[in-house]
């Protein structure tokens, strides 16, 4: 494992500083919460000065608007930029996942403009895959594709997608054949968001904040040349997709961890005591910095990995599933150790992070982008080797499922 | 060379009491240098250092090897390394070429209750693990406020050493009482205090690697037995009751790997960090071993809890281990201390 730089990547990391130091305070100091149109415009001129500097699509080859480096470069970006809280949230799901399956599977006639379009934060994208039926098991969607002439006509419902109402594409994976079965019969497609017929519900979500949402789909009209991929392999251009899933390289989530936990209990009692010297606090400060200086240092293996030129296998799902489960437990005893204002909002300047928004957004973060169940299995299964359970729905055609 | 089956065959003889160690693995590894790694070619070893123990260590972890290679090259003789002096060279080459074997004694390890008077010492501590086999007992105590490292040879009239019954038998404990025993002082005060140190997070290093390969080999034993076992008309580890311990297993000895990792680099390198760097290790690595070590006696059903199972035995070195240095408990509270002092200087 390496712990520092390469020459080459020292002198990046360099020139990000120095850059991001001299651009990122003039964008944006709003931290979160703040309305969202004025944190969309912000993101939307960050975007374009990285683009205009050279910052964006680090790995991205050069004619569809990158800059052609290593993936390591991206790492080392995403480390510094991170430091600023910048928004830049409203492109990951575009830049990260749904371009890299655009160029993966488009002409370049088609994949290029898009590319930089999307590079330069002028359209947003979103992923258009979970169902009312569909999350965990992502091939049990229903919505439908039948082909009419040089178009598609999609009929069904999208849900719990993230920026769907200011986005201004989707990537979509719909049912384009149901007598074979459910993994053979999807097909994988790109969307212009204001095509007609599309309807998009924002939802009120446990935070009372609304950053997703349903989207409904009434006899829209998808041009043939939207298709990625064969008719019938969406399921291949899906699991491409996931694979493009930028890597987590951030140290865990943007909620309090730590040095917040040990800020709160340097300064609060907790059972009339100092709370720093009470040793149920201690344990679970200690265990946090143990999981998160593990995870740190799971993605400085990973970080090598990639420095070397080697894709990080599945062992690396782990980082996932430690940090969204710490960010509800360390938000969760914070609260406890304020005592009875635990019970009220917090917006103390003494906390850098809202306890009480981690605290909601915790339960979001073990279910979102693989729930902690799906994480399991795929350590279990792909890193272990035990045996999946035993299933029906791969064999049999998908109209015969009882789902 | 550790996999072969005599390595087992002898660990069960110390197991059942027959011998202190086992003699002939140890004779072999010494042959290969192990004990001899980190000591200087001119006092008979063989170069080489910390990364190197570590290495040793992990292998030997996981196949729970009954050798004092902890006590006696971890902690002995690199508390004798740090803060020996040159009077204790004369040791050096017979505990380099593994002839002669070495034990720890500190605060942290055992109960001290001596009197240190003109050079002799009278008194117990207890427990020891090894004492049994060594020849020179390395003792760190707090004479007052103050650090005093010493050595006492073990072969004199005024030592007496019974043994104890330890949780692990593979690892024998035993006590020692000092009747006006000659003793060797090696250092006082700040120079001693920085001897045990050192001795004590290279012997938390060395140690986190045994439990890392003990973990490991534990998660083995427990998948293979998962993917060959049947209940209910399948193997038990397509059931998610199983799947997922053991997947939580893995994250756990996982994320133990990279903190063992640094932990290595941090004693290799000696900084004003390693202690932080090491506490963590130390706490993740025992609780992965322990984790790893219950789960399989339980993933086993009644057969892991047979004598003749091999599962008791990693259930019982993990628990050896996460006690030989102080509990997690204690380290973690380090840890904290650590932390809230560098919390302090940074706002």
């Amino acid at each position: 494992m390496d712990f520092d730089d390469s020459p080459e990547e020292a002198a990046f990391r360099t020139r990000a500083k120095l850059w991001l130091n001299a651009h990122a305070e003039s964008i944006w100091s709003g931290g979160h919460g703040s309305d969202e149109d004025l944190r969309l415009r912000a993101a939307k001129s960050w975007q374009a000065l990285k683009a205009d500097a050279g910052f964006a699509g680090l790995s991205w080859p050069t004619e569809m608007g990158g800059q052609g480096l290593p993936p390591i470069f991206e790492v080392i970006w995403a480390q510094e930029e991170q430091r600023f809280q910048l928004p830049t949230g409203v492109f990951e799901i575009g830049l990260g996942m749904c371009l890299p399956a655009v160029t993966h599977y488009a002409p370049a006639e088609i994949a290029a403009p898009l590319a930089l379009a999307a590079l330069r934060g002028d359209e947003i994208w979103c992923q258009l895959f979970s169902e009312p039926s569909a999350g965990s098991d992502v091939a049990a969607i229903r919505t439908r594709a039948v082909r009419d002439g040089a178009d598609w006509v999609v009929n069904g419902q999208k849900v719990w997608t993230s920026g769907a109402h200011f986005s201004d594409f989707g990537l979509l994976i719909a049912r384009t054949d149901t007598s074979v079965p459910k993994h053979r019969g999807m097909t994988m497609f790109f969307i212009d968001m204001r095509t007609p017929g599309i309807e998009v519900a924002p939802l009120r979500q446990a935070t009372d904040d609304y950053e997703f949402n349903e989207v409904f789909f009434t006899d829209v009209r998808v041009p043939d040349a939207n298709r990625l991929g064969r008719v019938g392999e969406g399921w291949s251009a899906v699991l491409t997709t996931l694979m493009f899933e930028r890597l987590a390289v951030a140290d865990g989530y943007p909620f309090p961890d730590v040095a917040e936990a040990l800020t709160l209990a340097n300064g609060v009692d907790f059972l009339s005591a100092p709370a720093i010297t009470d040793g149920r606090v201690r344990e679970r400060i200690a265990d946090w910095w143990i999981n998160s200086q593990g995870l740190r240092l799971l993605n400085f293996r990973a970080v090598t990995e990639l420095s070397h030129g080697r894709t990080p296998g599945p062992e690396f799902s782990i980082a996932k599933l430690v940090a969204a489960r710490q960010v509800q437990q360390v938000a969760s005893f914070m609260m406890d150790m304020l005592g009875p204002q635990g019970m009220l909002n917090t917006h103390s300047p003494d906390v850098p992070n809202d306890i009480t928004r981690a605290w909601l957004w915790g339960a979001a973060a073990r279910i979102a982008g693989g729930s902690d169940e799906i994480l399991l299995n795929v350590i279990g299964e792909r890193v272990l080797g035990l045996p999946p359970e035993p299933r029906v729905d791969k064999t049999d055609p998908f109209d015969q499922l009882s789902i | 060379m550790l996999t072969d089956p005599a390595v087992r065959r002898e660990g069960r003889l110390v197991l059942g009491g027959e011998r202190e160690f086992a003699h002939d693995v140890w004779r072999q590894l010494c042959e290969l240098g192990v004990a001899g790694i980190g000591i200087s070619e001119e006092d008979g070893g063989v170069g080489l250092g910390i990364l190197e123990l570590c290495v040793v260590a992990e292998e030997l972890g996981r196949e729970i090897v009954a050798v004092p290679f902890l006590t006696s090259r971890a902690l002995a003789v690199q508390a004798l390394l740090e803060g020996g002096g040159a009077h204790v060279r004369i040791w050096l080459p017979a505990l380099a070429a593994g002839t002669m074997v070495a034990c720890y004694a500190s605060p942290r390890t055992s109960v001290i209750s001596v009197d240190l008077r003109d050079e002799r010492i009278s008194g117990q501590v207890m427990p020891i693990i090894d004492a049994g086999a060594a020849r020179v007992l390395v003792l760190a105590i707090k004479d007052g406020d103050q650090d005093r490292l010493i050595a006492v040879d073990l072969e004199q009239v005024g030592v007496r050493r019974d043994r104890l019954d330890s949780i692990d038998p593979t690892r024998p404990a035993s006590r020692i009482e000092f009747s006006e025993a000659t003793m060797v002082p090696l250092c006082d005060g700040r120079a001693a205090a920085i001897a045990i140190l050192r001795a004590e997070l290279v012997g938390a290093t060395i140690a986190a690697f045994e439990q890392l390969g003990g973990a490991d080999r534990a998660l083995e034993l427990a998948t293979e037995y998962a993917l060959t076992r049947r209940t209910f008309g399948r193997p038990i580890g397509s059931y998610q009751a199983i799947k997922h311990k053991l997947a939580q297993i893995h994250v756990s000895r996982t994320l133990a790997r990279g903190h063992a990792y640094h932990a290595a680099w941090a004693a290799d390198l000696n900084g004003d960090e390693a202690e932080r760097i090491i506490a963590g290790a130390r706490v993740a690595c025992s609780e992965a071993f322990a984790l790893a070590s219950q789960e399989t006696i339980h993933v086993h059903g009644g057969t892991g809890f047979t004598w003749e199972s091999d599962c008791h035995l990693y259930y019982r070195r993990a628990r050896l281990l996460a006690l030989c240095l102080g509990s997690v408990h204690c380290w973690r509270d380090r840890l904290v201390t650590l932390l809230a002092d560098d919390a302090g200087e940074a706002y």
